[in-house]
């Protein structure tokens, strides 16, 4: 996050998005202190508004994007690990080694999707209510999908 | 197995929602990228996720210890397909402690079987039921949580651990069954008693010929013949001194324990009387079986709280044969093990009373007026063991660290030179 708010040329943007990004570092702070995972979302949240307020006035499209996406679903990842590692566990010899090579996979990724989505996102299809409509349909599908996945017995 | 959705289902749902609606509401693409990694995550978390198939089973390598040793819990896991990840918490007594592998612990199960060992110690007697397990299941994305709980019971029997005693207390009488006490009547026997004239019906070889020979007439040899006894163990469970992990409890399980297994092992009838909130009592008799009758009885002795009075009416007809010998191991605390002693002796019982001493276990004094309250309560016990010794019964106190053997040899010298006194 550093990265892109050291970035950003004009110091009122670059003040609302440190702003913006403040209550998600205190906010992680507080779920890895207090071991209560609610604050996690919420930092992530508000590290995501602060890169989107990063890229007022940026015209082009952000190459970064698929780096940040990546580092922020790292930092939730983290974070859940160690909530997960505060109860004290015998763990057996390897078990850590495979959780951060799953979430470094995952990382990596999440990267790549992210890349082949931000390019499929440069091919110019003229702007339009119905292909807002259209996105908008696709993106309450993908929720509705992950529900019914997520209901299934 | 119940199913439990974690936290982070729920987060990364919200947070991918609330990316493509920003993402539309701002048209900016970066943020579909940016979004795109949770629900990501969230497709192919849910689409691997299934119900696991797990058994476990839970052994020991064995169901009767002795006090600090170490026992074998053995738990084998079976999956129909890999785990990840699988925490197990293996629910234990507090007396028994592991020394060798982590409680609870992690592991990744494969489709073979998987086995994990807890070596205990055994801190403490008693009877126990092991194998009450709580699995916890975490798939690969941490998305599921499934639980799941063992309850499939093994019984271990932690004796407590015997105390180095070679002689026991005899008692007064004997009993009518051969043992390995002398009876001071007369009879078969190998221990010579006396000697008299001929009488018809005698055996020729117990004809004495050098006594026979000096007086001129016939003259046999008489013998005390050797006999059982009965014993019983008053276990007193009104009350208890305690501090921190002993208490005047388990120094008496552990000494009845003993005091048991010997008699046990003289052909004595044995018997239990658990005189305490809860009375529970074992008639007297003898063998190997009924060593574990008694051990097993013992080991469940606990105190349990009660106002109730009783007394010796509420001890069972044919729990405390004629002749017996009471031996009593009381901390003398309580006052209706203290009156029910007291009237047994009062019926003629052959008794003796091992004191196991509450005073290790009482806290120090802090100032002065304790130290005077401190000094009155061991008057008071003086006077009441010097009430049972008027009485005849021999009152020995036993500390925690002594050997129970030198008090047994004090009951014994008491009961030599005081002769027995019936009240």
């Amino acid at each position: 996050m550093a990265w892109t708010l050291l970035a950003i040329g004009s110091p009122v943007v670059l003040a609302i998005a440190a702003v913006a990004a403040l209550p998600g570092v205190v906010a992680l702070a507080l779920a890895l202190v207090s071991g209560w995972p609610a604050p996690i979302p919420l930092a992530v949240v508000s590290l995501g508004a602060s890169y989107a307020v990063s890229l007022h006035g940026h015209g082009a499209i952000d190459g970064r994007a698929p780096l940040v996406g990546a580092g922020l679903v790292l930092v939730a990842e983290l974070a859940y690990w160690s909530l997960e590692r505060r109860t004290a566990v015998g763990e057996e010899p390897g078990l850590h080694l495979r959780r951060a090579l799953s979430i470094l996979a995952t990382t990596l990724g999440a990267a790549g999707v992210a890349a082949i989505l931000l390019a499929a996102t440069s091919v110019p299809l003229g702007g339009s209510v119905t292909w807002d409509a259209f996105g908008l349909a696709a993106a309450a599908g993908a929720v509705a999908v992950l529900a019914r996945l997520s209901t299934r017995s | 197995m119940t199913r439990t959705v974690s936290p982070k289902l729920g987060a990364y749902a919200g947070l991918a929602a609330l990316g493509l609606i920003a993402a539309i509401a701002l048209r900016r693409p970066e943020l579909v990228a940016v979004t795109a990694p949770f629900p990501l995550v969230l497709a192919v978390g849910l689409a691997f996720s299934r119900e696991p198939d797990l058994r476990a089973q839970v052994a020991l390598d064995r169901e009767r210890v002795l006090e600090d040793d170490e026992v074998v819990l053995t738990l084998t896991l079976r999956a129909a397909e890999p785990l990840e990840r699988v925490e197990v918490f293996v629910r234990l007594p507090p007396a028994l402690v592991p020394v060798d592998g982590a409680n609870p612990f992690a592991l990744r199960l494969g489709t073979s079987e998987a086995t994990r060992e807890l070596r205990l110690h055994c801190g403490r007697w008693g009877g126990y039921a092991l194998g009450e397990a709580h699995l916890r299941i975490r798939d690969r994305f941490g998305l599921f949580v499934h639980e799941q709980q063992l309850t499939e019971l093994r019984p271990l029997r932690v004796y407590p651990r015997p105390e180095e005693i070679r002689r026991v207390l005899p008692p007064l009488e004997t009993q009518v069954y051969s043992g390995n006490q002398v009876s001071r009547g007369k009879g078969e026997g190998i221990e010579f008693a006396d000697i008299r004239p001929f009488a018809t019906g005698d055996r020729v070889r117990r004809i004495n010929w050098r006594v026979s020979a000096r007086r001129g007439e016939l003259f046999v040899n008489e013998r005390h013949p050797e006999r059982n006894t009965d014993v019983i163990i008053f276990l007193d469970s009104f009350t208890e001194a305690r501090a921190s992990q002993r208490g005047t409890l388990e120094l008496a399980v552990r000494a009845a324990a003993s005091l048991a297994a010997l008699y046990l092992q003289r052909k004595d009838r044995v018997g239990l009387v658990s005189f305490g909130g809860v009375l529970s009592w074992l008639l007297p008799a003898t063998g190997l079986v009924q060593r574990y009758r008694i051990l097993d009885s013992v080991i469940g002795t606990e105190i349990v709280f009660s106002y109730a009075w009783k007394d010796a009416d509420v001890i069972p007809v044919g729990t405390l044969p004629p002749q017996a010998l009471i031996l009593a191991l009381t901390p003398l605390l309580d006052e209706r093990a203290i009156a029910t002693l007291l009237d047994l002796r009062a019926r003629g019982f052959d008794l003796a009373v091992i004191e196991v001493s509450p005073l290790p276990f009482a806290a120090a004094a802090e100032d002065e007026a304790e130290a005077i309250g401190h000094r009155l309560w061991q008057l008071r016990r003086e006077t009441l063991r010097s009430r049972y010794q008027r009485l005849g019964v021999p009152v020995v106190e036993w500390r925690d660290g002594d050997p129970l053997a030198v008090a047994l040899e004090e009951v014994g010298a008491f009961r030599r030179q005081a002769g027995r006194v019936r009240a």
